[in-house]
């Protein structure tokens, strides 16, 4: 008996002391948690990478620092460190901001990984894919896309609402659950899209937002510094704003607050377009992705009126696909539950006739909305983001077959059939 | 050492802890990268095979009771070729277990040993395989008992778990790279039965003859089960063209798994299941190689050989010196070795045993008819 005790407890010591990082070499005090890192062209088309490092509380206010000609600022209320080196990759880089800040960088706490749009056009595979290798970022990590640089966006996000940079970062993404507005996109779905070939990548799209005025509102490619702002003009534009990104202008060209709003579209790994917050709606429901949003339609009864709706997934919006000759022939199906968020004297909600009426006007309106979508992304963009083939591959019986077929290129010459059913259910609580 | 026999519990118990151990590591990716979009209907097709293979071992075994492989190779062609083929087993098991040993602390320092010697690991994992050999079956047996539910569970809470992730469409085109790529040149997947082997020895080990059909048939139908699981998870979640070459195929899907916002990171949780399934797999391997050492040599007291035999997995693990040199091992050498040891070489000699057998018999009962 004492002999086996004797047995099991070396093995206990010896595991315990063993694997417990017998070094100390990841001690937490020894740590700096990056909560975002930026991705952007630097000079002689090297990376250039910005790191959001959280600053632990009870320290100081935050600010910005660079490393290899990089930028620097302060931000009163920031409870982060940004820290932009210029490198040949993303690991070196890494490993030089390790150096500046004279702590490792842990990356498991990574909320956000943002590409400029400059570089996104240029093809982000490779950085998805030694993202995806790196054993410490979550899968779950969002990846966006921002009009204007990398660095800008991370320095320019800094928390109204919340007091954890982090925080915010995890809210602002729940956000398109209840506007639509935009569609999360995670490490893990980017890489797995990238890699099919029966769907094209996307996600999302930011920018920085300037107050009135500002020449350049997107000031991609520009100097990235940031200057000190303590005030951000705080909440999102408003749906009616048709810029393809939902951006809005600034009064003296400074960045204020990052916004975050349509859909950034891949060819492969390479950005090819992108939709604005209204096209995003479309998207979502094409996809089943939507959880509930607001569509404004035009009033049947006054010209020049618009009636708000609740629209929320009724059921599953089914797709399919039927190939000849001439193409893919697709059709979509959709049937949505929606409530009247608008209550004017122009209608009456309890009668029948008009009910019908706001019915019809509002299929229409998101049928030309879904159809306006998939002839954007078929012969403008080329690129399958709905991932219709998935709802075609079925149909060819071996992987060759499929390969033939190249679904990419037939995509381009698609036909689409929409069909709408928009059911409104209770609407007032007044009237 | 083999007084100790096991109930039918502890006879699955010790035949999955062989088998789970290729859903652990490479083999579901692997499969994957063989028959790409089919590879479902390939391991339904390839458990049929492995089904029939069994239930004619089975029959073949039921003429000899009371005999493992090693003894009726005695019987088919004397002392000598059970010396060559036990010898040629006990390499077959001790380099088997040298590239699991490997592949799965090289899955460990990937994911969470970085600064440590990958040496240091595997040393680790070989101590503690010796010394819990020298407790004997009856200590493996019990071990594998409880490990094994928390592995079907750690599987089954992956299929689950991954499920958000998943593109049901993956699984078409149906054929994958065609009927003959997926049917004839797909056979060579039976290897990811290849655990089997232990089927061999443990006839004789069972308290019940009559439980050997009930053993091995439950294992195979549990393993094909749990392996469909495995591989529909991975086919799901990652498109085939970038499938996973980590040495730990689950870590990739144990990875994405998050439980709400609140708990959003729990693969810690599966090492921790997984470390003492890959314990109780490479004990249960030696086991079976120091009861053929046993049968070969008659020697009385086996712990000494315990250390040699730890000592030479060791060393193969270390001979191997990079993840190409890894995956060669485990992808060809091992696949091939496998085929080739489990299911054709033993198959051949259970055969030609009974055909032997036979003759004798009609020979003794020509023989007493002349009398």
């Amino acid at each position: 008996m004492f002999k086996k005790m004797f047995y099991v407890m070396g093995i206990i010591i010896f595991c315990a002391v063993a694997f417990s990082g017998y070094l100390h070499e990841q001690d937490i005090n020894d740590l700096a948690y990056v909560i975002a890192i930026g991705f952007d062209i630097g000079n002689d088309d090297k990376l250039k990478l910005t790191f959001q490092i959280s600053i632990p509380s009870g320290n100081s206010s935050g600010s910005s620092g660079g490393g290899d000609g990089s930028s620097s600022s302060e931000k009163g209320v920031s409870d982060t460190l940004n820290q932009t080196v210029e490198c040949n990759s993303f690991n070196s880089g890494l490993n030089t901001a390790n150096n500046i800040i004279s702590k490792r960088l842990n990356l498991s706490h990574c909320k956000f990984i943002i590409f400029s749009e400059e570089l996104a056009s240029q093809g982000i595979s490779d950085y998805i894919y030694t993202l995806e290798n790196n054993i410490e970022l979550r899968s779950n990590c969002n990846i966006l896309v921002s009009t204007s640089t990398a660095e800008e966006f991370i320095n320019s996000s800094t928390p109204i609402l919340e007091h954890s940079t982090s925080k915010y970062y995890e809210i602002i993404t729940t956000a398109s659950r209840y506007s639509g507005y935009t569609s999360n996109a995670t490490l893990n779905t980017v890489y797995t899209s990238i890699a099919d070939d029966f769907s094209e990548t996307s996600t999302m799209l930011g920018n920085v937002q300037k107050e009135e005025g500002s020449e350049d509102e997107s000031s991609s490619g520009g100097d990235s510094s940031s200057e000190e702002s303590g005030s951000s003009s705080g909440g999102n534009s408003s749906g009616g704003n048709s810029s393809s990104s939902g951006q809005t202008s600034s009064e003296n060209g400074m960045p204020t607050d990052i916004i975050i709003g349509g859909i950034a579209v891949f060819k492969k790994d390479k950005l090819v377009g992108t939709l604005s917050k209204e096209e995003t709606v479309p998207y979502l429901i094409v996809t089943d992705k939507l959880k509930e949003c607001v569509v404004s339609i035009p009033s049947p009864f006054s010209e020049g009126n618009y009636i708000d709706l609740h629209i929320y997934d009724f059921s599953k919006t089914k797709n399919s696909v039927k190939l000849d000759s001439s193409g893919p022939q697709i059709t979509t199906d959709v049937t949505l539950k929606s409530t009247i968020l608008s209550n004017d004297f122009d209608f009456d909600s309890s009668s029948k006739e008009d009910i019908e009426k706001i019915i019809s006007v509002a299929s229409d309106h998101l049928k030309n909305q879904i159809m306006s979508y998939y002839e954007k992304t078929a012969r403008e963009f080329k690129s399958d983001i709905t991932g219709l083939g998935k709802y075609a591959v079925y149909k060819f019986p071996t992987i060759s077959d499929w390969e033939n077929y190249n679904w990419p290129e037939k995509f381009e010459t698609a036909t689409f059939d929409v069909n709408v059913q928009v059911n409104i259910e209770s609407s007032y609580f007044i009237s | 050492m083999n007084s100790y026999k096991l109930k039918l519990l502890e006879g699955i118990a010790i035949v999955l802890t062989i088998l789970l151990s290729h859903i652990l590591l490479s083999v579901p990716s692997e499969l994957v990268t063989t028959t790409a979009s089919a590879t479902l209907l390939n391991i339904v097709f390839v458990t049929i095979i492995t089904l029939i293979f069994f239930l004619i071992i089975y029959k073949l075994f039921s003429l000899f009771p009371g005999c493992n492989i090693i003894d009726i190779s005695e019987f088919l062609g004397g002392k000598v070729f059970k010396f060559i083929y036990g010898v040629c087993y006990i390499a077959y098991i001790l380099v088997l277990s040298s590239i699991m040993i490997r592949l799965f602390a090289e899955g460990l320092a990937l994911i969470s040993f970085s600064h440590i010697d990958i040496d240091f690991i595997m040393l680790l994992f070989v101590i503690a395989v010796g010394v819990l050999n020298i407790f004997g079956l009856k200590a493996i047996s019990r071990l594998n008992l409880i490990i094994i539910p928390l592995m079907i569970l750690s599987i089954v809470f992956i299929f689950f778990g991954s499920f958000g992730e998943y593109t049901f469409q993956r699984v078409f085109p149906l054929l994958g790279y065609g009927i003959k790529e997926t049917f004839v040149d797909g056979i060579s997947n039976i290897y990811s039965f290849s655990g089997l082997y232990v089927l061999f020895f443990i006839f004789p080990l069972l308290t019940k003859i009559s439980e050997f059909k009930k053993v091995g048939i439950t294992s195979i139908l549990s393993y094909s089960f749990f392996l469909l699981l495995s591989v529909a998870a991975l086919l799901f979640s990652i498109p085939q063209i970038a499938n996973t070459t980590s040495p730990i195929s689950l870590y990739v899907l144990a990875r994405q798994i998050t439980l709400g916002d609140y708990i959003q990171s729990i693969d810690a949780i599966f090492l921790l299941i997984w470390i003492p399934f890959m314990l109780a797999y490479l004990s249960t391997n030696i086991h079976f190689a120091l009861t053929t050492f046993k049968q070969l040599t008659n020697i009385k007291y086996i712990s000494g050989v315990v250390y040699c035999f730890c000592a030479v997995i060791f060393v193969i693990a270390l001979i191997v010196k990079n993840m190409p040199e890894i995956n060669i091992l485990s992808n060809v050498v091992y696949k091939y070795l496998s085929i080739g040891f489990v299911f054709v070489l033993s198959l051949v000699i259970l055969i030609l045993a009974c055909i032997k057998k036979l003759i004798l018999k009609i020979l003794k009962k020509e023989a007493t008819s002349n009398v």
